[in-house]
């Protein structure tokens, strides 16, 4: 109740800072709500995306990166659709969700990245060559290891990868850290656990690992239109490309344990998992470029730059990835193998590297995001039997 | 029409009552709830009626000619009609009544619609008894009634305006051009009033000079318009028709102001003019609010201007950078419902204790009107507008939608939590909290460079003409009219009428249709030699009548009830005396007298006692 009564500034040149993440609409709305009607993950008590496209026509900065219900969202597009005005609440959305990752980001170069497509090309490539060049160089330094390290050496590959992974969990944890202070400002320092008992917190993580798991919200999206075949559903599609990526993220982890360092030669439930994971990813990411390409979507009026960068990235690295298991598999070598094998480490050390920069930091924040509003529900429920739990 | 009346046929006056009783079914308004035939065959047997009959739409044509065919036929001399409201169909059923031949006061209105079979839709049996309990009490009135005739007075065919402005010249355009004399009545030096001195007007989009010039003009020129400016009105007395009025002038300030080419029209050293008029339109019209000292800052902070002056400021100023008293100007902000819609124990009282809590109408539109203008001059100038609600009536709109599409951000605010203006901080002049309601009550600062106040319309204080005229006045200080739908210029004073913004806050739009109405109605009874009025006033019985003067005091209409001396016996005595003009027929003077000399025409004490008699004596009948 406190946070509502505390006052807010308002930035009446907010609504051009917000234009270049792709919002240009804001200023259309009037208030009417359509969007949160329509919306089915929208509740009474988190009335998105009217609330966020209001705090967003007002400039009130503090307010927008506080609301959880950022990412609460699935971009169904059934606002924008549905609003009147032509306000895209939608676009809106997903513009204040690339706001939101920016302002994490103290250095600024997120929001120049998100500003520019040219910014966005020079520090891809930037890093790719540097990273690149780091592999190369540093493997021609080191003693050759079997063929398949000729280029690079198998302890360079995995001591940059553990510096990359080192870097990322800092910089998530920063990320994390940084949302998390903003819902806890945002509710006066107070927790949504505070006070709730043990049965009511398990609770919210079964709710959240379930969602994680699930997507069953994802699933209530669109509920209007006409159903597609389960497999191309944004349901599905979204859940393989998550899918693809947690599994080929376990599976390089089990490798590294299991083969670098307990020293087996291979272990075969990551290689299995390894090879779903990828299948998976390679069709969830196929389909949702051609979707966007097509324009046809159910769940995107528009790509930002953002957008296709992630599905290019994701899609190049599976390829990558599938030629580089046949070529071990049938004992292929050569430079080209090798030039495969470059790319597709360089580029999945940028994707990791960039993690919390780009549009993959939903991987983080939403799950925090829905575990708050999760406890939040907990915690309504709770407080609504007098604070008797059940 | 009186060739009519003289040619009435003489038996029914002084024969005895032949009543027809006409029972109208509304088309099942009044039959669905009341069995008119059950009725009719009670009524049948009630004494002296000698025909009933029903018929579904009585006001019809056919229902019209069947009573004109039995009055004739039957020899009927009375009439009672049970249908509506007398307010809809009363003078109808007199002029068939006329047209049968018998005189149209020899008639009873019974309304057993609204009164009757629409208040009892649950209770028909009931609600039938009650229509013959009502038919009953008509009937027994008729025993005593008289023919009447209307009373006719000669008629002045001249209007008073008085107030120079576009809604007085506006009337007195009007008139003129119907034919009708006006005399026009300007308390300042000039006409046009304050729409004259309006820097942009809507829906016009132009200055409020234009329209003002061009109305000067249809009066000025015209012949049947006389002008009197620094004038004003200093003595009514009469009646409508017969208005006698006295208009004084203030002196000049200096003698070389005799170019004032609206002085003309009267001599320039005539210190007052005595005029006799028939009607007299009151187009005394409003004031800005003005805002207290402090209130939302006003008086206070320079940045915080009236929507007039930033009008005036705004028209003035050139394209480029929106510069205001020397600064750049980024953020204004507009707030509606200034000394208008306020609330009891949340906005300060005015003057005279009471709050402003009426909508003042133009300020919506206008202040969108300044938004959008400032917008499409200033793009880069952010404009947020505080609003209760938008009131864009009147096909205006546009002015919303334009606005909001040029990007003005609104922001709702409820009158209980007004906003409220402070300084500003971090370079800007001020800042506005306020509890936004699209922002789901939050509380959200705006900072400001200028604030622009959308005020209301007050009543101007003219508390002489009220007191000389008699002219209702409303809990909201402005004039009243009789019904602000079905009588909307009228007041309650017969000849008086009212034209824009002295009644109400009204727009230019709806200034101009007020003062265009109040020109019809006061020409409608300048276009008679006489002036008809209903006949219901009070009478006095002289011989009856001991002088006691009770009634004199009880009279609340100045003139309508005199004393005389006259001579009876050869000894003078005092007795009573109405003007038939000047009395509305409220009898309190009848309450009032101990010898009951006095009598309310068409409704005498004996009538009232036949009627109360009428409704207790009646049978019920069944459903």
């Amino acid at each position: 109740m406190g946070a509502t009564l505390r006052h807010q500034t308002v930035d009446p040149d907010f609504r051009n800072a917000l234009a270049r993440f792709g919002a240009n609409s804001v200023i259309n709305c009037f208030n009417c709500g359509n969007c949160s009607a329509i919306c089915s993950l929208s509740k009474g008590n988190t009335p998105f995306p009217r609330k966020l496209v209001r705090y967003a026509q007002l400039g009130l900065k503090e307010k927008l990166v506080q609301s959880p219900e950022l990412w609460l969202c699935y971009s169904c597009g059934d606002c924008s659709v549905t609003c009147p005005r032509g306000a895209e609440p939608g676009e809106t959305m997903a513009a204040l969700r690339r706001y939101s990752i920016a302002s994490f980001d103290p250095t600024g170069l997120t929001r120049r990245m998100y500003e520019s497509p040219a910014v966005t090309l020079t520090v891809t490539l930037l890093l790719a060559g540097v990273l690149a060049f780091l592999l190369v160089s540093l493997g021609q330094a080191q003693p050759m290891h079997g063929w398949i390290f000729g280029l690079v050496p198998y302890e360079v590959v995995h001591k940059v990868g553990m510096g990359v992974f080192a870097l990322l969990a800092i910089v998530s944890v920063a990320g994390s850290i940084g949302l998390v202070r903003n819902y806890r400002r945002s509710m006066d320092g107070d927790s949504p656990l505070r006070g709730l008992p043990l049965r009511a917190r398990l609770r919210v993580l079964k709710q959240l690992g379930q969602e994680i798991l699930t997507m069953n919200r994802h699933a209530q999206c669109n509920e209007d239109e006409t159903p597609a075949p389960w497999y191309l559903t944004p349901r599905a599609i979204h859940y393989s490309v998550m899918a693809g990526f947690l599994g080929l993220f376990t599976a390089s982890g089990l490798n590294f344990l299991f083969v670098y360092f307990l020293g087996w030669g291979w272990f075969p439930p990551a290689r299995v998992l390894g090879t779903i994971s990828g299948l998976l990813m390679l069709y969830g990411v196929s389909v949702s470029l051609y979707q966007r390409y097509r324009g046809k979507a159910t769940c995107v009026t528009s790509s930002a730059l953002s957008d296709w960068w992630l599905l290019a990235f994701l899609l190049v690295l599976a390829v990558t990835g599938f030629w580089i298991e046949t070529a071990v598999s049938f004992g292929w070598a050569g430079p080209v193998n090798d030039t495969v094998l470059l790319i597709h480490t360089t580029m999945a050390m940028e994707l990791v590297l960039l993690l919390m920069v780009t549009k993959l930091a939903h991987a983080v924040y939403r799950p925090l995001s829905l575990g708050l509003y999760f406890a939040r529900q907990q915690r309504d429920i709770y407080e609504a039997n007098g604070g008797n739990h059940d | 029409m009186s060739e009519q009346k003289k040619s009435s046929n003489p038996k029914t006056e002084s024969q005895k009552p032949r009543i027809g009783v006409y029972i109208c079914r509304c088309g099942g308004n009044i039959s669905d709830v009341v069995n008119t035939d059950a009725l009719a065959g009670k009524v049948k047997q009630l004494g002296d009626v000698a025909a009933c009959r029903v018929e579904t739409f009585m006001c019809s044509d056919p229902g019209q000619a069947t009573i004109v065919e039995d009055i004739q036929k039957q020899n009927l001399n009375r009439v009672v009609v049970a249908s509506c409201s007398p307010f809809l169909h009363e003078l109808t059923f007199r002029t068939v009544v006329q047209r049968g031949g018998l005189n149209p006061f020899l008639y009873e209105h019974v309304n057993i619609r609204e009164q009757d079979s629409w208040a009892h839709k649950h209770d028909p049996v009931g609600a039938t008894s009650k229509a013959l309990r009502m038919i009953n009490a008509a009937v027994g009135k008729l025993h005593h009634a008289e023919p009447l005739e209307r009373i006719r007075m000669g008629n002045h065919r001249q209007t008073l305006v008085v107030g120079g402005g576009i809604a007085g010249l506006k009337t007195a355009a009007e008139l003129a051009g119907k034919g009708v004399p006006v005399i026009l009545v300007e308390q300042s030096s000039s006409l046009g009033g304050r729409v004259a001195l309006l820097a942009r007007t809507f829906p016009r989009e132009d200055e409020g000079s234009v329209l003002a010039k061009k109305l000067i003009a249809q009066v000025t020129d015209h012949p049947l318009v006389r002008i009197f400016t620094r004038a004003r009105i200093e003595r009514v007395s009469g009646f409508i028709g017969n208005f006698d009025v006295k208009i004084a002038f203030e002196p000049k300030p200096d003698a070389s102001a005799s170019s004032d080419p609206q002085g003309a029209g009267h001599s320039a050293n005539a210190a007052e003019v005595y005029a006799s008029v028939g009607t007299i339109i009151v187009a005394t019209g409003a004031d800005p609010y003005k805002p207290a000292r402090g209130e939302y800052g006003f008086g206070e902070q320079p940045a915080v201007v009236s929507l007039a002056d930033f009008l005036r400021q705004l028209a003035t100023l050139p394209n480029g950078n929106f510069i205001w008293n020397g600064k750049r100007v980024r953020n204004v902000g507009f707030l509606h419902c200034v000394g208008s819609r306020q609330v009891e124990g949340v906005n300060p009282p005015q003057a005279d204790g009471k709050i402003n809590d009426y909508c003042s109408r133009y300020c919506c539109t206008a202040i969108l009107q300044q938004a959008l203008t400032l917008k499409m001059r200033f793009p880069d100038v952010n404009v947020f507008d505080f609003y209760q609600d938008i009131r864009t009536y009147g096909g205006h709109e546009d002015y919303y939608t334009k606005s909001s599409a040029a990007g003005v951000v609104f922001l709702r605010y409820h009158a209980e939590e007004p906003p409220v203006v402070e300084p500003g901080e971090n370079g800007s002049a001020l800042k506005v909290r306020v509890k936004d309601y699209l922002t789901f009550g939050e509380e959200v600062e705006v900072p400001l460079d200028l604030l622009v106040l959308g005020v209301g319309l007050v009543a101007h204080d003219i508390p002489e003409l009220i007191d000389l005229l008699k002219l209702p006045v409303g809990a909201d200080r402005f004039l009243q009219e009789v019904h602000p739908k079905l009588r909307p210029v009228e007041t309650a004073v017969n000849g008086v009428l009212l034209a824009g913004t002295a009644q109400a806050p009204m727009n230019i739009e709806e200034t101009l249709s007020a003062a265009g109405a109040a020109a019809v109605k006061a020409a409608i009874p300048l276009s008679r030699d006489a002036v008809e009025l209903d006949p219901f006033v009070a009478e006095v019985n002289a011989e009856k009548c001991n002088g006691c003067e009770r009634c004199l005091t009880e009279c609340a209409y100045t003139g309508a009830l005199f004393k005389e001396t006259v001579q009876v016996d050869g000894e003078s005595a005092v007795k009573a005396r109405v003007n038939p003009g000047l009395c509305f027929g409220c009898g309190a003077c009848v309450a009032v007298c101990p010898t009951r000399a006095i009598d309310l025409k068409g409704w005498t004490l004996d009538q009232f006692d036949a009627m109360i008699d009428g409704l207790v004596e009646a049978v019920p009948v069944e459903g």
